[in-house]
């Protein structure tokens, strides 16, 4: 079963035929040609796929595609600045050493991102509770909290 | 995930309308953390999914008189940011706060954690303590199931098929300004996206005067196939004063009704002794919630 829908990608309005068993990530990486937003585990455990829906981070690979119709869907390719300058926190993940292999970071940033459009300045519980979905088996975590910490100051 | 029809309906009559057409090969979702995940390791056995996150029918936290009505379609995330349900039944803020991860609660359903019927399930224990009471709708009307009548086996909830769960029905415990509290907690090997090796949830009322407990509800998950009231734990907690003591021999009492098994995650000598740890904890947090303090051992 196909269905046309349309929902907000980064801002824009898209249009796609969507399948009845397809996931978010499927969506995005093998239709729309995102493939920043990463599949990991598949099955909701490691937060590499993570995207923000109306302003809540999910595990894109368990939510089916056809849930976001009218929805509208931030991925990491919606954080850059159309000139190409980073998003705060993709530069604070850079100046902090918060990203080794790089796997996890899309995810890491959705989360973050989320958090911090919803409270701009949250404490260290706050942050690491926020990205306790998001694995990494690089970095041991601590520059990537120390990384969300800097651009949360940065924030007017 | 296969070839998969995916029906949205705008309401809870054309849901129920669809479930009954399509029978068995249909399965309802909700935040489908459950069903994409068994989609994602080939074990949907369905060819279509009835989505009811649209539903407003199952949206939305209530209060009707002494009675929280709970809409089954109501998210992790937003029972614990409810300030209602913190205050009042923060047993169930307690489960909410350690499931899963934050993707997950933010589309993870309660309602969906009780139709699972998992063992582990961390909803269950707070809503067993609370005494929560299932509506259920299907096309012939509408039916009630006590929380203890819910559970038949692993993954087998006493629903129809073909009933979606609209609610949940909670008489708060502090009702007529009643002295009441409760705590749940979880072991388990990870903070985060971990299932319980335990859980277990406490819910006290005190006599009018504070002196004593008037009555106590305790439940466990992944003691047996469901999870269960521990009635002992129950009766030694009922009419005792509110202390250390009456805790420990709660504690002592508990096991008995309780069918723990080994298994590949935890042995089950581990998982009694710990029963009681928990029991003695949780307990001591429920206390605590009532202005009461008390030093627990372990
Ligand atoms: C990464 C991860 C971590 C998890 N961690 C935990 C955890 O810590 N603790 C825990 O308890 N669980 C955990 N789970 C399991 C799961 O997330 C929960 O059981 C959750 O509450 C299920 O809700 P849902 O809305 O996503 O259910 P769904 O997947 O939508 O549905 C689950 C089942 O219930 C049925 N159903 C759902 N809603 C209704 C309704 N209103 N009426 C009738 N039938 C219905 C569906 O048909 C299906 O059979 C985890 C899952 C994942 C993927
Ligand atoms: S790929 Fe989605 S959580 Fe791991
Ligand atoms: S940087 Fe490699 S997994 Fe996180």
């Amino acid at each position: 079963m196909k269905r046309d829908m349309e929902f907000m990608l980064n801002g824009q309005p898209v249009r796609v035929e969507a399948r009845g068993g397809q996931t978010l990530l499927q969506l995005l990486r093998d239709e729309l040609g995102l493939k920043g937003t990463k599949e990991g585990c598949g099955a909701g455990e490691c937060g590499a796929c993570t995207v923000v829906v109306d302003g809540q981070a999910l595990a894109s690979c368990i939510y089916p595609a056809l849930e976001v119709e009218g929805a509208s869907v931030t991925t990491i390719e919606g954080l850059a600045a159309p000139d190409g300058s980073l998003h705060p926190l993709q530069e604070a993940f850079v100046k902090h050493g918060a990203v080794q292999c790089g796997f996890c970071t899309p995810g890491q940033i959705m989360s973050a991102k989320a958090l911090l459009d919803a409270n701009p300045h949250p404490g260290e519980d706050e942050i690491r509770s926020a990205l306790e979905g998001n694995l990494c088996r690089c970095t041991g975590y601590h520059q990537i909290v120390e990384a969300v910490k800097a651009a949360a100051e940065e924030k007017p | 995930m296969q070839e998969i029809a995916y029906h949205r309906p705008g309401s809870l009559a054309e849901a129920l309308e669809l479930k009954q057409r399509l029978g068995e090969q249909a399965r309802f979702l909700a935040g489908g953390t459950d069903v994409m995940v068994q989609a994602h390791q080939k074990k949907l056995g369905c060819q279509a999914i009835i989505s009811l996150r649209g539903l407003k029918e199952l949206r939305g936290v209530r209060l009707q008189g002494d009675t929280l009505l709970l809409g089954a379609a109501t998210t992790l995330s937003q029972v614990l940011a409810d300030p209602f349900i913190s205050q009042h039944l923060p047993v169930l803020s307690d489960a909410a706060r350690v499931m899963g991860s934050t993707q997950m609660r933010n589309v993870a359903t309660v309602g969906g954690n009780v139709m699972s019927a998992a063992p582990s399930g961390d909803t269950l224990c707070p809503l067993l303590c609370l005494e929560a009471v299932c509506h259920l709708a299907s096309p012939e009307g509408t039916r009630q199931v006590a929380m203890s009548e819910m559970f038949l086996g692993p993954r087998q909830s006493a629903a129809r098929s073909g009933e979606v769960l609209t609610h949940l029905a909670i008489t708060l415990p502090t009702a007529g300004g009643r002295a009441s509290a409760g705590a749940f907690l979880k072991l388990s090997r990870r903070a985060a996206l971990d299932l319980a090796l335990i859980n277990l949830a406490v819910q006290l009322w005190l006599s009018p005067d504070g002196g004593s407990i008037a009555k106590a509800r305790v439940a466990a998950g992944v003691v047996g196939p469901t999870p269960l009231r521990l009635a002992e734990a129950e009766q030694a907690l009922t009419g005792a004063a509110p202390t250390a003591d009456a805790l420990a021999r709660a504690a002592q009492s508990l096991g008995n009704s309780c069918n723990i098994r080994d298994s590949h995650r935890c042995a089950a000598w581990y998982r009694e002794e710990m029963l009681r740890v928990l029991c003695q904890r949780a307990g001591a947090r429920a206390l605590q919630r009532l202005g009461i303090a008390v030093e627990v051992a372990a």
